[in-house]
């Protein structure tokens, strides 16, 4: 049963059916917003504000959107709203207080530091384009998904993706005090 | 919200005379004639005859062969309308109608029932609003010289029909269409189709007649067991039968159903009879 | 091509090395080694990123704030089964399950999906279907009740609860066209078991010459020899319409032959 028949399921007024949506999603959504906001509390907030709007706008899925675009997008503009009634969490965040990023158990420990510097250079980056990167990293999303969850057309997302991207690398490397080497 | 029902129940005359006994006409007022009506009718046998026009209310007229009971014609008394309680306390100078012997009609919250006596044949000459649904059951094979025909005029609304006997005839009728009789014809013409209802017209031993909106988006399944399909519509069959397809009438020939799709399919709607032939007509 | 068009195309999420395909985008990097230094550190942050594990959510109490929300808004918004645009709705929904069983993907793409979660979705549909079924069925008008049955034989792979509903149906149902929408749905099914003891049962109850006549057509297209001896009964029944013993007694020879 595919995620968009579930939801149609719902919006017909089936709402048990939500139940198999949120087993589904309530870990992909927690997972991108604890890495946006790196507050472990804030994240299960929203995670439970996106299904509280995923009921009361039921009405508005479309048969032939994707559900994963769908609810990411009310996901980004659950964080919108949070922002606004929470400010100073979009801002640049003090690196000590920032809870650790937790490593795979794979990598090196040389590589740790790294990824941990990567990670604060991705807090460091505005929101929205945070919001991009994991989007697109860690919730898999190609050029279409990510063009339908942030509504604009898909050549514009991938400019939008790319300078985001390139400008994690800028800002990794500057942490890291790497100078760049010709290669 | 229900209102009262109020039931007229007669008791058959003791000693009565054999003669045809019809009451006035009884004119039910809808609980709200805003929103469509709903007449349910339950008889053993009779010629039931149902016409759409434009008012308020259901008005039946029903005949049995059985002389009502003596309180028939009774000055005064309550109103016997379908009013609401509270309603038309004062009747003085009415005349109390009743429905003729064993005849039930009741009225709760637009549905208007109609049951007849078991055994017993009624006939009923109805008048209703054009929006109306109808479901309507006869249960008795009647006389063979007199089976009991079902005509429904321009009716538009959930249209449910099963007798035993009689040919069922519906005339410029719209909404969905459930109809069977186990002996005698449908015959059909339906101006306009509630989308996405299926739709049955069934006999056993009588001809299927049915003419439809060319504009109908159906999945169709035509069947005679023992007589012939035709059909001008343009087709695309997907099993069965043989000839071509296209204007003009088309010949088949098949014991099993032919499924036919017409313009790009849609709900099913069954045209089926087991000893004559199914004619599917394309209307405007 | 000058840095600036290529600067912004250097990457491709599909790709499975991070970088372009574009002849004209490779054809510059050849020639540019800012771009180059780009594409390096890039790649390198973006395959760094994925060594971060996902971060691990507290299920049990998500579970328990999302129950909550649901078993509120159930209360608040559930219309009465027999209310007819519960009814419509639950027709759309048989027909939107059954084309979306019949397009759709079996499974999920998303994530991991472990034994438990899987059955406790099957349990969920399959609730689901039973009681949108029943629902249907009880349904006053009749043309919606030949719609509940019509979806349910849409429906891959339907549990046997359903089929229960739609044989009872078949078996039981007052309208004569509801009991020939209810066998044609189980057309499909007719190699089930439960399906054809069904048949064979409501071959033996059925009243209406009609709708005898479809049970018999269905057992032979089926080759159901189960339904010989009813057959036979059949046959010989004088109260039964000449047409229907014929065909009977034709059935039940031409299943003993075991021809078609």
């Amino acid at each position: 049963m595919t995620d968009e028949t579930l939801m149609l399921a719902v919006k017909a007024g089936n709402l048990d059916q939500l139940s198999g949506l949120f087993e589904r999603y309530h870990r992909p959504l927690f997972g991108f917003f604890y890495r946006l906001l790196r507050d472990r509390a804030a994240a299960e907030d929203l995670v439970q504000d996106v299904f509280v709007r995923v009921l009361k706008y039921r009405h508005t899925f479309q048969e032939r959107t994707s559900f994963k675009a769908w609810v990411f997008h009310i996901a980004r503009n659950s964080r919108l709203d949070f922002a606004r009634k929470h400010p100073g969490t979009d801002g640049i965040p003090d690196d000590e207080a920032m809870p650790a990023v937790e490593p795979g158990p794979d990598i090196g420990f040389g590589n740790r530091q790294e990824v941990a510097l990567l990670h604060q250079a991705l807090q460091r980056l505005p929101a929205d384009k945070r919001e991009l990167i994991i989007l697109a990293r860690y919730r898999d999303m190609n050029y279409q998904q990510l063009a339908a969850v942030m509504e604009i057309d898909e050549g514009a997302i991938r400019v939008r993706l790319h300078r985001a991207i390139r400008q994690l690398a800028d800002i990794f490397h500057e942490l890291r005090g790497t100078t760049r080497h010709a290669l | 919200m229900t209102r009262l029902v109020l039931v007229f129940v007669v008791l058959v005359g003791i000693g009565s005379r054999a003669a045809a006994q019809g009451a006035d006409p009884i004119s039910i007022a809808l609980a709200d004639p805003s929103r469509p009506a709903t007449v349910n009718i339950a008889l053993w046998a009779g010629v039931v005859s149902i016409v759409a026009v434009d008012n308020g209310a259901v008005v039946i007229d029903a005949t049995t062969a059985q002389r009502s009971s003596p309180g028939q014609r009774r000055a005064g008394g309550r109103s016997a309308t379908g009013g609401g309680v509270g309603r038309g306390a004062d009747a003085s100078g009415l005349t109390r109608l009743q429905p003729p012997a064993g005849v039930e009609i009741s009225e709760a919250n637009n549905v208007v029932t109609i049951r007849g006596p078991l055994g017993e044949r009624v006939d009923l000459d109805i008048r209703v609003p054009v929006r109306t649904n109808l479901k309507l059951t006869k249960s008795a094979q009647g006389p063979t010289n007199s089976p009991g025909v079902v005509t429904v005029r321009g009716l538009d609304g959930d249209i449910e029909i099963r007798t035993n006997a009689g040919t069922i005839t519906l005339e410029d009728v719209s909404g969905s269409v459930v109809a069977h009789s186990s002996n005698g014809s449908i015959i059909a013409t339906v101006r306009r189709v509630t989308p996405d209802r299926p739709m049955a017209f069934t006999s056993y031993n009588g001809s299927v007649d049915v003419t439809l909106p060319r504009s109908v988006k159906a999945n169709f399944f035509l069947q005679s067991s023992r007589g012939d399909v035709f059909t001008d519509f343009d087709v695309q069959k997907q099993r069965g039968g043989s000839g071509g397809t296209g204007e003009g009438a088309t010949r088949r020939s098949d014991d099993r159903a032919i499924r036919a799709t017409v313009n790009g399919g849609g709900p099913d709607i069954e045209l089926r009879t087991y000893a004559a032939n199914v004619y599917l007509r394309r209307g405007n | 091509m000058r840095c600036e068009d290529a600067t912004d195309r250097l990457f491709d999420l599909a790709s499975d090395d991070f970088l372009s395909k574009d002849p004209q985008v490779l054809a510059h990097l050849e020639a540019c080694s800012e771009c180059r230094r780009t594409v390096a550190h890039a790649t390198r942050a973006w395959s760094l990123l994925g060594a971060a594990q996902e971060p691990v959510a507290d299920s049990t109490a998500m579970r328990e704030r999302f129950d909550a929300l649901l078993e509120n808004q159930v209360r608040k918004s559930l219309a009465p089964w027999n209310g007819r645009r519960a009814l419509a709705a639950a027709a759309a929904l048989i027909v939107t399950l059954a084309a979306g069983v019949l397009i759709g993907r079996q499974f999920p793409a998303v994530g991991k999906q472990d034994a438990s979660y899987m059955t406790a979705m099957r349990q969920g549909m399959s609730e689901m279907r039973e009681l949108l079924t029943q629902a249907l069925i009880q349904q006053d008008v009749a043309s919606e009740r030949i719609k509940g049955v019509s979806a349910a034989g849409r429906i891959d792979d339907p549990r046997a609860e359903l089929l229960t509903a739609v044989l009872d149906t078949l078996m039981h149902d007052a309208d004569v066209n509801v009991r020939l929408a209810s066998l044609r749905a189980l057309e499909r099914f007719r190699e089930r078991p439960a399906v054809r003891q069904g048949i064979v049962r409501a071959l033996g109850r059925e009243e209406s010459p009609l709708v005898t006549i479809a049970l018999i057509d269905f057992v032979v297209d089926a080759k159901d020899d189960l339904a010989i001896e009813t057959l036979r009964q059949l046959a010989g029944d004088t109260a039964r319409d000449a047409a229907v013993r014929e065909t009977a007694a034709a059935a039940a020879a031409q299943l003993l032959q075991g021809g078609v």
